[in-house]
């Protein structure tokens, strides 16, 4: 555990400990600027984290229901929206069943819908949790409860930041916490990759996959990496000094993110080059956009990045679902098929926790226009479904279930701080023991109710 | 007495059994609930301690019961309940049939509970506030009123104030403060020659006095009122309320009185006789983002446009979240949906806007977006301003916060929680603008204080500048703020030149930014102002600092937004109106402060996004200021930057001549307004001597002072 006192005390001792020059300099970087050294071993080492913005439809991928399917466009029973809130039902609604195939996959026989061929080849890999709530029925305050566990809007850190502060990068050269957003940036915007309360050095980074991987990244064109390097060391000596005057901690954070700014120019184009990958691997990804950010995540776990996060926007299929769902399954699947297949291959699924998750789920109740083609689901936030994979999770597992109809859940209902205590134990930290002391309280990432660590899951 | 009597009326007889709350409900509730169910645990919102408590909503917003009504009663449904997940209570056995049958008789006939006559304490942001005696302080240090109340919490805490700042970091940071700019050596050497109070008081009205005032403050003021140059949503067509801004800084630097500029904002449209600046004025209220994507029902989106002003006032002047009743009872404050349909209806007269046919959607009352639509006219162009539909329109809560489940109709009305309009005041826009800057408003003259403590600060006395409910921050200096609040309101006469001045003359603002070990360990957030946190400068200051200091900056005041540099691909080309490509502006338009450039909601500045500028969606109270890679990537890479600094280095060679060691503290200076140390200056000769030529050796100087941590922060 580190208060925060303490950790102003370590980082105000560690910046007068400084010599001269670069080399001295990136001493800063022992892990003594960040939380704890892990608690105990570690499973995995670093999360690539998917985030489908705007809830995609679990009833129509994952969570499969024959028993809603009889009662298509029958009246929904009335327990099913009294007293409960909704986004835009209302009045009685019906049943919806999905017009999707659902079949069994793997050895384990895990129900995945048509829309996902290529991820149900990994049937076995997956553990599926069909028993995910959330309090929050509305999208920004429910995305910053999945990665803040808090639902207030800034201020409290993303579990990135967490695990970035408790364990830093195992690369001295990138940031510990990287992001990319696919389409619209999602409605909570910033704050869910914000460090809120945490140093500001553990905030995510934001890297694109069009033009610069990350705006402003390359020198002037008459400044040569040895000029930079020159009025670098100079800038830092006079920060150095300032700081031995000052005691400003943010002295020292600034400094670090130059370093980290001077080390990101040499190490991220070759890093986002990808002319060294093999054709093969490149087709097996596909072309897009998201699947080139599929393969950067794999490069940037390569290189030690500790949590990437790939944000995929607009799976709000209130309306047109089946045809929305379709391109939106056909967008992701392939690449995030693909990214399995290639840690796999490469030894890394062991040790790179990959997490597929949204906000909230969607009804077994129809929004809107009755015709197959128009119709939607509304927000569902009672019952949905996420998936992990690799980083000690055990493969080929159905975790929770819902009722016949996927409204409720039935059994083992699991909450955003309970994934957030598995996802740290399995990164080797008690999630009761990584704290921040901010306003007059130890915080912690899963905050002052009992969260509980998903054994079931582990390998 | 009457007590007697309540008792005898609460025992009744249902098939033959006799129900008395004290003897038959309330010790089930003591031994089965409320070890969760007490005012202090209230686990989902549910409490069965008190009257009070167990007559409030729960959580998901349901009565706990429906008097007469069993049956019907979530209470009764989680005790009979058999699923383990929803079954009451939770823990240990279920109740038994004859404690279930009590409870049921007790409801259905009509859950009589005697008052105990407990209300929960009037929350301290909803009381009026009132002069708080003054704790004299008898050491030297105070040099104002704010100053005695600071010490005072210090020496509580056994802290002591910081050293002074050196004079001319403290002329710096005032003139960032107040300008957004830094001072020139000139006003630095003319303060070093008298450093006085009364020098330094000269040196603040000075500022205050210039025009480059109201452009630093305006942008606070953006912020919250959610400015931008675009619609917002995913048409982002461009639109053109620029005249509005230049409203903003025109009344900023007049010195307009906070309750002036309140009304006119809100309600300037309805004034009698209203001039045309006070119909520009109401711009405020068209900053809304509006959705022109086609498809959009043009009533949900006036609704949610009413909505986000309804939202926007409690955030600007009530430091409430009121966003939560538009749905559902407020959770923790005292405000129920239907008081949020009340306080909607002052909003709820504004026209329809959509460039869709309206005679074909068969509705009156609608606007055209278009040059001929919005009256009056702007040198050149028109602006945007607050419209009244000819026929009232009734108000309806809507349920859920869905704009098609009409609940009840309700009229305009104050929450109850807050004093009433004030006599003879119309109900409308009006009427609630002139309640807002009443002398004794419990919260607008507190929410405004703190916004501008928090300016100037680096953190508000209630550290959430938003929320000043239930569930905000209690404040660090309670009567400190009141002190504020109502000086504001009485003394300077809703002056916010006179507020800032009272701020910045103070010794607490005057400290040096050093951090002392002991005392940050006592105070890690500096909630104590025992220094001053030299907090960054935001993204537009950092831009025209440097424009400023490269002497590029053109200081021209207002007009339509300027497209200075930017990298290809930040530009979000929209199916809109309005360039499909960034084009550059030309000459000095490239080179025009912060707040002229174009704020596209959906294709943020660049630069201005990576140091914090929120993209003007919805209002903003409190800009993060964080330090990231991407800051120094921006400041060394980012041609607009390099620009600056190479025009920079051209000014140190060329205008000062003499020797190396001057030139370069005259550069120092220019940037830090201080001396550098001897130590400091060997630094910028080294890097001199190490460069090729002069010439590059220049530009390195600059660049290095351009990204000192120094430079980034007051």
């Amino acid at each position: 555990m580190i208060s925060h006192p303490t950790l102003q005390r370590r980082a105000f001792l560690a910046g007068l400990g400084l010599g001269v020059g670069a080399l001295a300099f990136n001493r800063l970087l022992t892990p003594e600027l960040f939380g704890v050294a892990p608690h105990h071993a570690a499973k995995a080492k670093r999360v690539i984290f998917f985030h489908l913005v705007g809830a995609p439809s679990q009833l129509d991928l994952f969570d499969y229901k024959p028993v809603l399917q009889k009662h298509d466009r029958q009246l929904a029973p009335e327990s099913f929206f009294k007293g409960k809130r909704f986004s835009f039902l209302r009045g009685h609604p019906k049943l919806l069943g999905t017009t999707f195939q659902f079949s069994q996959h793997g050895q384990s026989g895990t129900w995945i819908s048509e829309l996902l061929p290529h991820l149900a080849r990994h049937a076995d890999d997956l553990a599926v949790i069909r028993s995910m709530h959330t309090p929050e029925f509305n999208h920004a305050p429910a995305q910053m409860v999945l990665h803040t566990g808090q639902n207030r809007q800034g201020g409290y850190p993303s579990v990135g930041s967490w695990v970035d502060y408790g364990l830093g990068s195992e690369s001295e050269n990138l940031p510990g916490y990287v992001v990319f957003l696919s389409g619209r940036t999602p409605g909570a915007g910033r704050n869910l990759w914000n460090n809120g309360f945490l140093p500001s050095v553990h905030q995510g980074v934001r890297f694109r996959s069009q033009g610069e991987p990350v705006l402003f990244l390359e020198n002037p064109a008459d400044v040569d990496g040895a000029r930079r390097r020159r009025v670098l060391d100079q800038l830092q000596a006079l920060n150095r000094e300032r700081f031995l005057t000052q005691h400003d901690p943010e002295i020292q954070t600034r400094m670090r993110q130059y370093e980290m700014a001077f080390r990101m120019q040499a190490s991220i184009p070759a890093l986002m080059d990808l002319g060294s990958e093999p054709p093969s691997v490149q087709q097996a990804y596909g072309e897009s956009d998201f699947a080139k950010q599929c393969l950067y995540a794999r490069r940037l776990a390569e290189a030690g990045v500790r949590f990437i996060e790939l944000y995929h926007a607009d799976w709000d299929t209130h309306n047109s679902q089946d045809k929305r769902l379709r391109q939106l399954c056909r967008a992701i699947d392939q690449p995030i098929a693909a990214l399995l297949g290639d840690l796999k291959a490469r030894g890394m699924l062991e040790d790179t926790l990959v997490v597929w998750g949204a906000e909230f789920g969607r009804t077994p109740m129809l929004q809107g226009d009755e015709s197959p083609e128009k119709c939607g689901r509304d927000h569902h936030r009672d019952a949905y479904t996420i998936w992990m994979a690799g980083g000690g999770i055990r493969g080929g597992i159905n975790y929770g279930a819902t009722d016949e109809l996927g409204y409720h859940i039935a059994e083992n209902p699991v909450q955003a701080r309970d994934f957030h205590a598995t996802l740290l134990h399995l990164l080797g930290v008690n999630h009761e023991e990584v704290t921040f002391r901010y306003q007059g309280l130890d915080q912690k990432l899963t905050g002052v109710e009992e969260a509980h660590i998903l054994t079931d899951l582990l390998a | 007495m009457r007590w007697f009597l309540h008792l005898v009326l609460l025992t009744w007889a249902w098939d033959g059994l006799a129900i008395d709350f004290g003897r038959d409900i309330q010790p089930i509730f003591e031994a089965h609930c409320l070890k969760c169910h007490d005012g202090e645990t209230r686990k989902g919102g549910v409490a069965l301690d008190r009257f009070f408590h167990a007559h409030q909503p729960t959580d998901s917003g349901e009565p706990l019961f429906i008097k007469g009504n069993a049956g019907e009663s979530l209470l009764v449904h989680v005790i009979e309940s058999t699923d383990p997940e929803e079954r009451m209570p939770a823990k240990g056995e279920p109740l038994t049939k004859v404690e279930i049958a009590h409870i049921r008789a007790w409801i259905d006939a009509g859950a009589p509970w005697p008052d105990d006559g407990w209300r929960p304490p009037k929350h301290w942001a909803y009381a009026p506030p009132s002069l708080p005696r003054i704790p004299l302080s008898a050491t030297p240090w105070p040099r104002t009123t704010i100053d005695h109340f600071v010490e005072h919490r210090l020496r509580e805490h056994g802290l002591q104030p910081n050293q002074e700042a050196l004079p001319a970091s403290l002329i710096r940071r005032v003139s960032l403060d107040l300008t957004g700019l830094p001072p020139t050596v000139d006003q630095v050497d003319v303060f070093l020659a008298d450093p006085s109070d009364e020098a330094y008081e000269r040196f603040v009205d000075h500022l205050l006095g210039s025009k480059a005032f109201g452009e630093r403050w305006a942008r606070q003021w953006l912020d919250l009122a959610r400015y931008a140059d675009s619609e917002g949503y995913q048409r982002d067509e461009l639109r053109s309320l620029w005249g509005w801004r230049d409203w903003v800084i025109d009344a900023l630097n007049a010195d307009m009185p906070f309750d002036q500029f309140t009304v006119e904002q809100l309600a300037g449209d309805l004034l009698p006789e209203a001039t045309p600046s006070q119909v520009i004025a109401t711009g405020f209220q068209r900053n809304t983002p509006v959705n022109l994507e086609a498809g959009t029902d043009p009533h949900e989106d006036r609704y949610k446009q009413v909505v986000d002003r309804v939202n926007t006032l409690g955030a600007v002047w009530l430091g409430t979240t009121l966003a939560c009743a538009q749905c559902h009872h407020h959770k923790y404050d005292p405000i129920s949906i239907r008081e949020y349909y009340e306080l909607f209806a002052f909003f709820n007269q504004s026209p329809i806007e959509t460039k869709q046919q309206g005679t074909e959607m068969g509705m009156s009352n609608m606007v055209y977006i278009g040059p001929n639509a919005n009256v009056p006219e702007y040198p050149g162009e028109t602006t945007r301003v607050m419209k009244t539909v000819a026929t009232p329109r009734p108000t309806f809560i809507a349920k859920r916060g869905d704009f098609l489940a009409q609940g009840a109709a309700v009229e305009p009305r104050i929450p109850e929680v807050w004093p009433g309009l004030p006599q003879g005041a119309p109900a409308n826009r009006l009427g609630l603008a002139r309640w807002l800057v009443e002398k004794d408003h419990p919260l607008v003259g507190r929410v405004t204080m703190n916004r501008l403590w928090a300016e100037i600060f680096g953190q508000g006395l209630v550290p959430t500048l938003e929320e000043f409910g239930s569930q905000g921050a209690t404040p660090t200096h309670p009567d400190l703020l009141d002190w504020l609040a109502v000086t504001l309101v009485t003394e300077d006469a809703w002056s916010l030149k006179k507020a800032l001045r009272r701020l910045v003359l103070s010794s607490t603002y005057r400290q040096s930014t050093a951090v002392r070990p002991g005392a940050m360990a006592i105070d890690p957030t500096g909630s104590l102002y025992w220094r001053h946190p030299g907090q960054r400068l935001d993204a537009e200051t950092i831009r025209d600092q440097a424009l400023f200091v490269s002497g590029l900056l053109s200081h021209k005041v207002g007009g339509p937004p300027v497209y200075p540099f930017q990298p290809d691909g930040v530009w979000r080309k929209t199916v809109g109106a309005g360039p499909e490509e960034w084009i550059q502006s030309k000459g000095e338009d490239q080179y025009r402060r912060g707040i002229y450039t174009i704020w596209k909601r959906n294709g943020h500045y660049a630069s201005f996004a990576i140091f914090d500028a929120p993209d003007r969606g919805v209002c903003t109270v409190n800009r993060a200021r964080s330090n990231t890679p991407l800051q120094a990537l921006t400041l060394l890479n980012d041609r607009a930057f390099v620009e600056m600094t190479r025009a920079f280095a051209q000014r140190t060679l060329h205008e000062f001549d003499g020797p190396l060691a001057e030139q370069l503290t005259h550069a120092f200076r220019t940037v830090l307004s201080r001396y550098p140390t001897p130590s400091e200056l060997k630094s910028l000769q080294r890097a001199v001597k190490d460069a090729p030529n002069k010439q590059e050796g220049f530009e390195d100087v600059a660049t290095i002072l351009f990204n000192l941590h120094e430079t980034l922060h007051r």
